[in-house]
């Protein structure tokens, strides 16, 4: 079987707002994603 | 999202599929470790920490391709932002076109869903359809490692990737489900009003959809 490989880019909340953390220093107030909810596919918001 | 992959006609497994999560490694140690104990429900799931120095997420893209694929065969990567999920044959449909007939060549899933995502709820409470073709959502490159353009994220613009590239489009609907909620970036209006106008202009352009739907075309769990 062929191989697949996806590429996910893991987006945060920061006090500035929504963002992906790739390659760039931020300061982190906040963070959240939808991967940490199983279900549905958009759920979670976790403060830290 | 990875629901809506572990839920696929085609059940991934870790010999021949593969997500990479890029995180940055500036990400919080408690949040890191969230994600590991997600990321530990899925065995084909990798988390891919990527330096804050500059061209490091093409360097961490290539060594994630250099580690899993075969560098004497054809693959396919794809791109899918982590509030977004995927149809239930998008897998199915991406192996049928991963080899040699199809090197080089760019896949868009133009036909997809879009849909709103109350956070209070946690549920959808909007959906209709969307058309888009070349949009980054699902699109994929069937690749080789001896070329040089060996992963979707080379292709640059997505817009625009019909102009460097040959493309197939499979019109399959729904292939995606596109979330927009409160903290989408398209919608980053602080007004509240303006962000209301903003998101009926964007559900307006599609054909409503009935919410029953969503489980007919996506796993979301």
């Amino acid at each position: 079987m062929s191989k697949i490989i996806g590429f996910c880019r893991y987006s945060v909340l920061t006090d500035t707002g929504r963002a992906r953390q790739i390659g760039k220093r931020r300061e982190w107030r906040a963070y959240k994603s939808m991967l940490l909810n199983p279900q549905p596919v958009g759920a979670a918001l976790s403060i830290a | 999202m990875l629901p809506s992959l572990a839920g696929q006609s085609v059940p991934p497994e870790p010999d021949w599929f593969r997500l990479c999560v890029l995180v940055s490694d500036q990400l919080p140690p408690d949040a890191y470790a969230a994600l590991s104990n997600v990321a530990s429900r899925y065995n084909w799931l990798r988390i891919v920490p990527v330096s804050t120095k500059p061209a490091a997420l093409g360097k961490c893209i290539s060594e994630s391709l250099d580690e899993f694929v075969d560098p004497q065969s054809c693959f396919a990567s794809f791109r899918l932002d982590d509030d977004d999920a995927l149809g239930r044959n998008y897998l199915r449909k991406l192996l049928s076109y991963t080899h040699e007939g199809h090197r080089g060549h760019v896949l868009t899933f133009p036909g997809g869903c879009k849909g709103w995502f109350d956070h209070t709820t946690q549920a959808y409470t909007r959906l209709a359809d969307h058309w888009e073709p070349k949009i980054a959502l699902g699109l994929a490159y069937v690749g080789h490692c001896q070329d040089k353009i060996r992963h979707v994220f080379q292709l640059g613009n997505h817009t625009r990737v019909d102009e460097k590239f040959p493309i197939i489009s499979l019109p399959n609907t729904p292939m995606y489900l596109r979330s927009f909620h409160d903290d989408n970036d398209v919608l980053s209006v602080t007004e509240t009003d303006k962000r209301a106008a903003r998101v009926d202009r964007i559900f307006e352009k599609g054909q409503p959809m009935a919410l029953k739907q969503l489980d007919e075309h996506f796993a979301l769990g």
